[in-house]
């Protein structure tokens, strides 16, 4: 197929506009207003999610643990 | 023995008196973390500016909360409690790491004197990168600034309790809060 012709350089045109408008798009969607520093925190604070690590490391360490007895069961301990 | 104003008899609290007896593996543990994990690592996060050093200090807050549950009184909220404990860890992190290297992120009267409008919204182009960009702006700021916006985002807390947690009054909190704010806009702003 020869890429020079009219009709595939008009599909050319036609898929680069689109690829134009479709980064416009994005772009206008991560577009945010915040009203107040509070507001962009508490925002970034939703988007933070803690690393899936650091419940395994912590399982891990616990159960390394000796299990805890009440403190009332360490309180009359004989 | 004479009974005094303030007991040191641990005070239970609904929610957490039978977590004393729970194995680490327990779902109550588990739900514990679920709650409060994500302020927390937050916390640790933008207070020391470092992923991987905010995962140590998340796991070490919940590991030293499992210890030390038993000695917690019910003085204050869970939330808060486990706050403390983050906002010392951090700070004692801080605190060796500025022995290393002389840092400065200018102290409070340098913004008391700086003019910025805090009244207008704030705009952002970018969503990706806003982590980034709040990280660096809250890192220009005075530690004291940085930890009273990161609490008062907190919509969970009241101004008694960042004011608890900050060894100040609510007046006090008030106050700052506003110089903070224009502080935060003012260099934010500038990275842009």
């Amino acid at each position: 197929m020869d890429p020079d012709t009219p009709k595939h350089r008009f599909q050319h045109r036609q898929a680069e506009e689109q690829t134009s408008e479709q980064d416009h798009a994005a772009q206008q969607r991560t577009d945010r207003t915040f009203d107040s520093v509070e507001d962009m925190l508490r925002f970034d604070l939703a988007q933070t999610e803690p690393p899936p690590s650091i419940a395994e490391r912590l399982q891990g360490s616990l159960q390394a643990e000796p299990q805890k007895r009440p403190w009332w069961r360490r309180l009359f301990k004989r | 023995m004479q009974s005094t104003a303030v007991s040191d008899e641990p005070v239970p609290v609904p929610g957490t008196d039978s977590l004393q007896a729970e194995a680490p593996e327990s779902g109550k543990w588990q739900a514990l973390y679920e709650q409060y994990s994500r302020y927390v690592y937050y916390l640790a996060l933008r207070m020391v500016g470092d992923s991987a050093l905010a995962e140590d200090i998340t796991h070490d807050v919940f590991l030293k909360a499992y210890h030390s549950l038993d000695r917690f009184r019910g003085h204050s909220s869970l939330r808060t409690w486990l706050y403390r404990i983050t906002i010392n860890h951090c700070h004692n992190i801080q605190r060796a790491w500025q022995r290393r290297n002389i840092i400065s992120t200018g102290d409070a009267q340098t913004w008391d004197s700086v003019a910025a409008n805090t009244d207008s919204p704030l705009r952002v182009l970018e969503i990706k990168e806003l982590g980034q960009r709040i990280q660096k702006t809250l890192n220009a700021l005075p530690d004291e600034y940085k930890l009273l916006l990161l609490l008062v985002a907190d919509e969970n807390l009241s101004y008694q309790e960042v004011a608890s947690l900050t060894d100040q009054t609510p007046d006090a909190v008030r106050g700052k809060l506003h110089r903070a704010r224009r502080a935060f806009a003012l260099e934010f702003q500038k990275h842009g």
